[in-house]
């Protein structure tokens, strides 16, 4: 019932399709359509009666059966190429219908005929108002399009056309280039091999960056020392290979790309490894809508970047995707044995002439308008450029001026053409497809396009021609090991599972016909560390190989995995120290801990892996035992106390050996008490030893610096700096300091060229300083000139300016506010409690840091930057608050990091005033 | 082409050729591929060669065309030829004889350079580096060349990737009647062996231009020496024969003496000790390249331009003018792979007179392959070490490697050395050598065994154990002569020798060798050693290669080296431990 239905819409959709372009057509012309199908039909009828008749007698299939039976087979044959593909330009139909025997002229009439007897439809590119002149010699008949309708279509079925089938050349070619899927095979694998290792490098817009491009080639060159690439072979032709190589990977799935590498897909093991019938049948799939463009590859033609209408004729990915299916058709047309290309290409040209680039472009209608009005081009006035004649988008690469023109009813060879002898000779036979034929040897290493093509084995099953190729049997094994630690795959290409395990633990060589391999020290190691076992390995060399395996060499790579097997280093290890060896023995012989300790490293230390680190200490919990756990890894920051230069505390909850260790090189151990720390105390004699051994005081300070709870007071600095010898001798002498009175300068006085040797140096506007002999000299001579001169000079220590209201609290002995909070602050950081800091913000913390400012008191900061994981306590000297971009910045000495830094106040999580 | 498993040749895109040793077809693809490139390594399976173009060259000289050999490896291969080797193989091929070097003795013997295609004669007369030896073009296919640059201008040419043809001949030298004894003076009846013969036959080209020089490649034991008498029989002339070393010296002056008709009178020795020049003299690379030592000053660079400017080379090494002193007929280059710069020099300039190289190897540690090619001549004949061995011409051997600990004391010694060489000399003295060289010696009672060491005091200690005679550098030649003739007798079982066995001495009967520690990981002295015990033997005896090494220590590592050496070279190589020797030797005492 449904089918019926479908059919009768099917029918319908047909009918109004012949309506519309029946509409079109100039009223005489209906006439005369309908006097011939039915003479005297058109009768007292009017025009819409008539288009009736006429599409009840283009429908009828029994009279169209009959009409194609007064054809010719060459009417029938573009009836056919017409019916293809739904509709065709005129263009494309003069182009499909000429041969030896037809000119342009035969087929424009033979068409001209079969308009005039209804077989064939003339539709308008469908601008509504004009009627469509049926002549087809008419100058703008090119823009016209002709069709077949639905019954002739049908009734065509079953008929024969005057093409006769493809025939093989008689002389089989004279060099011929197999199609080899093996090595299409093999390059896939040794890419993937590169993209699973090493990976490669995208620039921003996802191109594979070109030094790696170039590493990738080598990579693939045999598997490493081949020679170079032929000249003749042509960088670009290798290249583009490998452009197409990449490209079917990422169509497969096979290559992950993420914002900076392209990768290969976890599964490419499967990939590679799947039967060969298959593997092929994938990649034949990717390539039909593979992005990568043959006509770009066309050596001859030249892509000109076409201004005012796009692309011009180039052909997009999906016209592309056509064009292949269309040689693919072809191909499984076309006998077996060897086809000339020429051949080929003018089968396709006379089958689908349009499969690959458009006779008529599509233009905006206005366009058409334009032109149907004037009869002539708004740009050009000349016929040809009326007629589009020419490809638009491309020329001949080597040509000048108008010959370098490709005109698009003579030059199907040159473009058309080229393009299928492209297909065929890189993708189909890159893909194993077909095997080439050349002329010669030269015109092969010329790059001349092959002459002729076979289909293989593989491409007869993959265009559905025969079954499946029968997988070549290899006799015996394909794997032989030599006494001399070398290992051939034989048959490489179709053995690459077993050369992607060899991969993992021997040295590649080369991969060509056969794969090298070479057993070393290294590369067996690199095979333990990835997992594999000598068991394993043995297994693999014995079960593929044709010989056993020699006796030296499996004796060899017993001995190397024994050696691997004797050194580990282990990563993430902890050790777990007891007391005495008593105890570990007796922790040993524990059921539950014995197995959490793999190894004892000497009598008192075990080794523990960190997975169990846990469990080891809740067991170790259960007999009584309290673990301290000292991480060497972190280095654990402000863990010392120096309440003076000469005293280092390290807090007992922090103290660990290394640290000791650390400590020791430069201070000596003065006291061990288990409750209060350890303690050492520094002496220039500690220092000296030091430097000796080679550590600078820069690296104690800032070892002391990092390490200590406050950091380092300037006067500790200032002190361990000394103790280790560090500053050149200070040289001083004896001085008098004379101060002027306001309304005197120093000016005054070294102008005159008697006082001026006795002024040692001017301090600043009002202070000189005069060498002790000198001044009874100069004391005379001023008072000479009636300056009197009062002794008892005091000068205010400029280094300190504590306020004048702080200086009278202190007077007076009275605590001010501030300095309790700093004593309780202070009390609290010697006590480790950091916890406390008090965690200001906003203005509260601007306030805070402004009084440290004003008193000049060291502060206590939790500073963490928002790139940084941890908080880091600083203790600061403050010297100055800056607002720049509306944020608060805090200049200050850094005592941690022994050296001046700007803190952001939104960083500082926590501020306390440091004690001295 | 499909892949044809029964096919015994792999060529690969990298130019290297793989052959199936136990292929079928083994012996015929060998016969191709020896001829068209350079066998790189032979182990039991898989043989490995390269073609190069010297190779190409070799193959070409020896009218070989590239038809013949792309149909052969077509024939011969599993898969199809990649397309570069093919192109390489008619590219080089073609390359041999475009150029000829001719004497036109129309016009009083000139020499000339010719070759059919003019432009090919253009670039020659353009480049820079053959420029200098050009006298002045003839003819558009033809330029005059300077006679006494003939060596330099083919070595020029060599690197210039045409090699010329050289036809233009030899002087005959002073002629010498002799022949080869039907028995030799020891008794023992004397011919060539078949390919003996041919090696002579290929090399002499009956007396034409096209032989007279080249490289004949034998192994070992394979009697280099006899291709030369043949030579030197075919050649009746005053020869000079250049070899390693002054035991050399005496090995050939007695064979000489012992296997042609020449008298002692006419046979001189030219060496530190005696400065005889007569029909044939026998000399050494050493004194030729003599350097006078009030003379001495910073070595030259050897370099083609330098070549025309340097002074007389005879200044500079005084003994190099043995080479001109006497109308040679024939040189004989004895280890051509050894030969040193200074006789290229001068071999360059006497490339009028017939020029025979021998070595087992044609690979130069030092790359100066194509020197051989150009002044010395191509290669003319080839023969692999394993087929003299199937052809039952020298010993089948069998190697074993002894491991041996280290003793307890000597660990922490060798743990605590810092040098290499400190290591490897605790490593290679393991006292406990001893005892396994105690249970191999048990194991041979009735063999003729040869210990070979590197240090004096390890071999005095064993030579004192085992009672036996120890022979090392310090001793004179003729007490060496002694103990040697001694244990060709058979009066001596067991011979203790230094490194002075490396090279060239005869002796047949050795069957069993015991490297006790090697040099390093020298893979040269390795095979020199093995060379030792494999001099051809009664019916059935098998030669036994052993070495001992300390385990766990650079001793092993550097006799892996060495083993890698003789793998390469087709010998299986079985490791044992010291305490399965114990079952070994209780094995065979019982079967004595």
């Amino acid at each position: 019932m449904s089918e019926q239905a479908g059919e009768r819409s099917q029918q319908t959709v047909a009918q109004e399709r012949l309506r519309g372009a029946l509409e079109q057509y100039p009223a005489v012309e209906i006439g005369t359509l309908l006097e011939t199908l039915s003479p005297g039909a058109t009768a007292n009828r009017r025009k819409t009666e008539r288009i009736d008749l006429l599409i009840r007698l283009l429908s009828d299939l029994a009279a169209a059966r009959l009409a194609l039976g007064t054809l010719s087979p060459f009417a029938r044959r573009l009836l056919r190429v017409a019916h293809r593909r739904g509709r065709l330009s005129l263009a494309a139909l003069l182009l499909a219908g000429q041969d030896q025997h037809h000119s342009e002229e035969t087929v424009r009439d033979e068409l001209q005929d079969l308009v005039r007897r209804g077989v064939v439809i003339v539709e308008g590119n469908g601008t509504s108002g004009t009627k469509v002149p049926l002549d087809l010699s008419h100058p703008t008949a090119f823009l016209l399009y002709l069709w077949v309708p639905q019954a002739i279509g049908e009734a065509l079925i079953g008929t024969d056309d005057d093409l006769a089938p493809l025939t093989p050349i008689a002389q089989p070619p004279a060099e011929v280039v197999a199609g080899a899927f093996a090595l299409l095979r093999r390059d896939l694998y040794l890419a993937l091999r590169f993209l699973k290792q090493t990976g490669l490098r995208l620039t921003k817009v996802g191109e594979p960056h070109r030094a790696d491009i170039r590493k990738l080639l080598s990579a693939m060159q045999g598997g490493g020392s081949a020679p170079p690439a032929r000249r003749s072979d042509g960088a670009a032709l290798v290249e583009g290979r490998l452009e197409f190589l990449l490209e079917l990977l990422a169509a497969t799935d096979m290559t992950v790309a993420d914002e900076q590498h392209l990768w290969a897909a976890a599964d490419v093991d499967r990939f590679l490894n799947s039967p060969e019938p298959e593997l092929a049948r994938r990649i034949f799939d990717a390539w039909l809508d593979l992005r990568w463009s043959e006509f770009r590859r066309l050596n001859d033609l030249a892509i000109e970047s076409w201004t005012y209408s796009g692309a011009g004729d180039l052909p997009d990915q999906a016209r592309l995707g056509v064009a292949r299916r269309a040689i693919i058709e072809c191909l499984t047309a076309a006998p077996s044995g060897w086809i000339a290309i020429t051949d080929l290409s003018e089968r396709l040209r006379q089958t689908a002439p349009e499969f690959l680039i458009d006779r008529v472009p599509i233009y905006p209608p206005s366009y058409y308008n334009y032109y149907q009005h004037y009869g002539h081009d708004n740009y050009y006035s000349s016929r040809q450029a009326l007629e589009q004649i020419y490809y638009r988008g491309f020329a001949r690469a080597d040509l000048r001026s108008r010959e370098r023109r490709l005109r698009k009813d003579q030059d199907w060879a040159d473009v058309e053409g080229a393009f299928i002898a492209q297909v065929i000779a890189e993708p189909l036979s890159w893909l194993g497809l077909v095997d080439l034929g050349y002329q010669s040897v030269k015109h092969r290493a010329d790059g001349t396009p092959p002459q002729a093509m076979r289909l293989t084995e593989l491409g007869q099953y993959l265009l559905g021609k025969n079954l499946c190729p029968a997988a070549a049997v290899t006799a015996g094994g394909s794997l032989i090991v030599q006494p001399n630690f070398e290992v051939l795959v034989l048959d490489a290409l179709a053995h690459l599972d077993l050369v992607a395990q060899l991969d993992s633990f021997a040295e590649s060589q080369s991969l060509d016909r056969a794969a090298i391999y070479h057993l070393t020290r290294a590369s067996v190691v690199r095979g333990l560390g990835a997992g594999w076992d000598l068991t394993q390995i043995i297994e693999v060399l014995t079960a593929h190989s044709r010989e056993p395996l020699p006796q030296n060499v499996q004796q060899t790579l017993t001995d190397w995995t024994r050696e691997y097997e004797r050194v580990h280093l282990y990563r993430d290890a902890e050790i777990l120290e007891a007391p005495d060896a008593a105890t570990l023995d007796r922790w040993l012989s524990d059921p539950a801990l014995g197995l959490l300790l793999p190894r004892r490293l000497t009598p008192t230390v075990a080794l523990v892996r960190r997975e169990t680190a846990n469990e080891v200490a809740s067991i170790l919990a259960r007999f009584g035992v309290a673990t301290k756990v000292t991480n060497y890894a972190l280095d654990q920051p402000q863990v010392l106390v120096m309440p003076s230069p000469a005293q280092i505390q390290i807090a007992p909850e922090y103290d660990d050996p290394y640290l000791r260790f650390r400590i020791e090189r430069f201070a000596d151990r003065q006291a061990d008490s288990e409750d209060e720390g350890v303690a050492y105390t520094v002496s220039p004699a500690s220092l000296q030893r030091a430097k000796a051994a080679g550590q600078s005081i820069d690296d104690i300070l800032a070892f002391l610096g990092y390490k200590t709870q406050m950091g380092l007071a300037p006067d500790t600095v200032l002190t361990l700096r000394g103790w280790s010898g560090f500053f050149q001798p200070f040289q001083y002498a004896h001085a008098c300091v004379v101060e002027l009175p306001p309304t005197a300068n120093w000016g005054d006085i070294v102008r005159v060229k008697a006082l001026r040797p006795l002024i040692l140096r001017i301090l600043s506007t009002n202070l000189a300083l005069v060498a002790e002999a000198d001044w009874p000299k100069l004391a005379a001579a001023l008072q000479h000139r009636g300056i009197i001169l009062h002794e008892g000079l005091q000068i205010q220590p400029t280094m300190d300016k504590r306020s004048a209201a702080q200086q009278m609290a202190a007077d007076l002995g009275l605590p001010t506010g501030r300095d309790l909070l700093a004593g309780a602050v202070g009390r609290q950081l010697r006590s480790g409690q950091r916890e406390q800091l008090r965690s200001l913000q906003g203005s509260q913390l601007v306030d805070f840091i402004s009084n440290a400012l004003e008193t000049e008191q060291p502060l206590v900061i939790k500073y963490q930057k928002p790139n940084e994981r941890r908080a880091t306590l600083r203790t600061v000297e403050p010297h100055e608050l800056e607002v720049r971009g509306g944020l608060y910045y805090l200049h200050g000495f850094c005592r941690a990091r022994q050296g001046e830094r700007v803190f952001r106040l939104s960083n500082i999580l926590g501020v306390a005033l440091a004690a001295e | 082409m499909p892949y044809q498993p029964e096919n015994p040749l792999i060529v690969q895109g990298d130019r290297t050729v793989l052959l199936e040793a136990a292929n079928p077809r083994y012996e015929d693809a060998r016969d191709l591929i020896a001829a068209i490139a350079e066998l790189e390594k032979s182990p039991e399976h898989i043989h490995t060669y390269r073609i190069t173009p010297l190779s190409l060259w070799n193959a070409a000289s020896a009218g070989l065309n590239a038809d013949d050999a792309l149909a052969g490896l077509e024939r011969l291969s599993k898969f199809d030829l990649p397309g570069n080797i093919v192109h390489d193989i008619r590219d080089y091929m073609s390359r041999y004889g475009r150029l000829k070097l001719l004497r036109q003795p129309e016009h009083g013997g000139r020499l000339v350079l010719q070759a059919a295609d003019p432009l090919l004669i253009t670039e020659i007369s353009h480049a820079r580096k053959i420029k200098p030896f050009i006298v002045r073009v003839l003819d558009p296919q033809t330029l005059e060349v300077n006679p006494g640059m003939r060596g330099h201008l083919k070595h020029a040419l060599v690197e210039f990737g045409y090699p010329a043809e050289d036809l233009a001949g030899y002087v005959a030298g002073s002629p010498l009647a002799l022949d080869l004894r039907k028995a030799t003076l020891t008794g023992r009846e004397f011919d060539l062996r078949e390919y003996q013969r041919e090696a002579v036959d290929t090399f002499w080209a009956a007396g034409g231009s096209k032989g007279g020089s080249g490289v004949v490649v034998l192994p070992c034991g394979a009697g280099k020496t006899v291709v030369a008498l043949g030579t030197l029989v075919a050649a009746q002339t005053h020869t000079l024969v250049v070899c390693f070393g002054t035991n050399a010296v005496h090995q050939w002056i007695t064979e000489i003496l012992d296997k042609t008709t020449i008298t002692p009178d006419l046979i001189g020795e030219y060496t530190g000790d005696l400065k005889e020049i007569r029909p044939i003299t026998v000399t050494t690379y050493q004194v030729l390249t003599y350097h006078p030592p009030k003379q001495r000053r910073a070595p030259r660079e050897v370099d083609e331009h330098q070549i025309v400017k340097q002074r007389p080379i005879e200044e500079e090494f005084p003994h190099l003018g043995l080479f001109t002193s006497r109308d040679w007929g024939l040189i004989v280059y004895d280890e051509v792979h050894l030969l040193p710069a200074p006789v290229f020099r001068v071999t360059a300039e006497i490339q009028a007179r017939r020029r025979l190289g021998l070595t087992a190897t044609l690979v130069r540690e030092d790359g100066r392959e194509s020197d051989v090619f150009s002044l010395i001549g191509p290669k003319k004949y080839d023969l692999p070490w394993k087929v003299l061995e199937r052809q039952g011409w020298i010993a089948t051997a069998d190697c074993w490697e002894v491991r041996v600990a280290l003793p307890q004391d000597l660990r922490l010694a060798y743990a605590l050395a810092e040098d290499g060489r400190d290591k490897y000399r605790i490593a290679a003295e393991n006292p406990e050598k001893l005892a396994a060289l105690d249970r191999l010696l048990a194991m041979h009672r009735d063999d003729n065994i040869l210990i070979i060491g590197q240090y004096l005091d390890q071999l005095n200690t064993i030579a004192e154990r085992v009672g036996a005679p120890v022979i090392t550098g310090k001793m004179p030649n003729r007490e060496r002569e002694k103990l040697y003739g001694a244990f060709r007798n058979g009066e001596i079982k067991i011979l203790v020798v230094s490194k002075v066995a490396n090279f060239a001495i005869d002796l047949p009967d050795a069957n069993v060798a015991i490297q006790v520690s090697g040099t390093f990981g020298s893979r040269q002295e390795e095979a020199q050693r093995l060379g030792r015990i494999l001099r051809p033997k009664a019916e059935g005896v098998l030669a036994h290669f052993y070495s001992l090494v300390t385990r766990d220590t650079n001793d092993q590592e550097y006799a892996a080296r060495r083993q890698l050496f003789l793998t390469e070279q087709g010998y299986r190589y079985t490791i044992l431990d010291a305490t399965d020797l114990i079952e070994r030797a209780v094995a065979a005492a019982g079967n004595n």
